[in-house]
């Protein structure tokens, strides 16, 4: 599993929805929480912050969408091997697929518990690690 | 119709159920398809496919979302807001995320969207302008909300 001492950045567009991963990271045990509304904003923080561990993000999203978001993750070397999750409603095959080939660590489909965020970042880290 | 129907009955207390731990029971299908003036959160989304076109929309009145979210959140809100109405579209937007992909099974061809919320104290929901309508109500912990669906035939 990850060090829970991690940096996580939670990207999604909906307060709600950030506040519930939130809720969820803070129960497993993660720490250091940093949240973006969109895309493009999430892209602003990698790129000047720069160390973030672990990005969960939504896919579904004005301005720059999570899988625009993970494409430029992986086209930029000082990133490109950032675990990055991708957490969202669209559950569709070919949407899968799409974000499977842009090199995404981990896929979670809402709705979605704590118990399962967590088994999909302990195999996100596997990959992550083993890879 | 029927296949939105069901599909949105089954993935509305899926959703509930998995992320909030919290049992949304369907009371059936009603003709019903206006709402009275009130205060509410309402959730929008546009249904865009090659055949079929309308509206998918979650409404909840002000004390259904707010017992709702104090449960969820264990926090204390009593009223709509800018700080809490984009619950209803996320509620909306899990739901149909859950039954997109089994109605585009059965061959239909729905597109992703990004809901959009409404809310205030005199808020009032019609479906008059479509010409197939239905509204699916639902009660969780005794407090009422509705799935309402209207579509019309793709230009």
């Amino acid at each position: 599993m990850f060090d829970l001492k991690t940096r996580v950045l939670i990207v999604d567009d909906m307060m709600t929805m950030r506040k519930l991963v939130s809720k969820s990271c803070k129960e497993i045990g993660f720490t250091e929480l940093a949240e973006a509304t969109d895309g493009a904003l999430a892209w602003q923080k990698i790129t000047e912050e720069g160390n973030f561990g672990l990005v969960i993000s939504d896919w579904n999203m004005p301005n720059c969408t999570g899988l625009d978001l993970l494409k430029r993750v992986r086209a930029d070397g000082r990133f490109s091997k950032m675990p990055f999750v991708m957490l969202t409603a669209e559950a569709e095959q070919h949407q899968v697929v799409d974000a499977m080939k842009a090199q995404v660590t981990g896929y979670i489909i809402k709705p979605f518990t704590t118990e399962i965020l967590k088994g999909k970042l302990g195999e996100a880290y596997k990959k992550v690690v083993g890879g | 119709m029927q296949l939105l129907q069901s599909e949105m009955c089954n993935s509305v207390g899926e959703v509930f159920r998995t992320q909030f731990s919290l049992e949304a029971r369907t009371l059936g299908v009603t003709a019903a398809t206006e709402s009275a003036p009130g205060s509410c959160a309402v959730g929008v989304i546009n249904l865009v496919g090659p055949s079929v076109a309308g509206s998918l929309i979650l409404w909840m009145p002000k004390d259904s979302f707010c017992k709702f979210l104090n449960v969820i959140f264990s926090e204390s809100h009593t009223d709509v807001s800018a700080a809490n109405a984009d619950a209803v579209a996320e509620f909306l937007n899990m739901s149909y995320g859950v039954a997109r992909p089994k109605i585009n099974q059965k061959g239909h061809s729905l597109q992703p969207a990004i809901p959009s919320v409404i809310w205030g104290s005199d808020v009032s929901v019609s479906l008059n302008a479509y010409e197939d309508k239905a509204c699916l109500p639902f009660t969780c912990m005794d407090l009422p909300f509705n799935v309402l669906i209207g579509l019309k035939k793709a230009a």
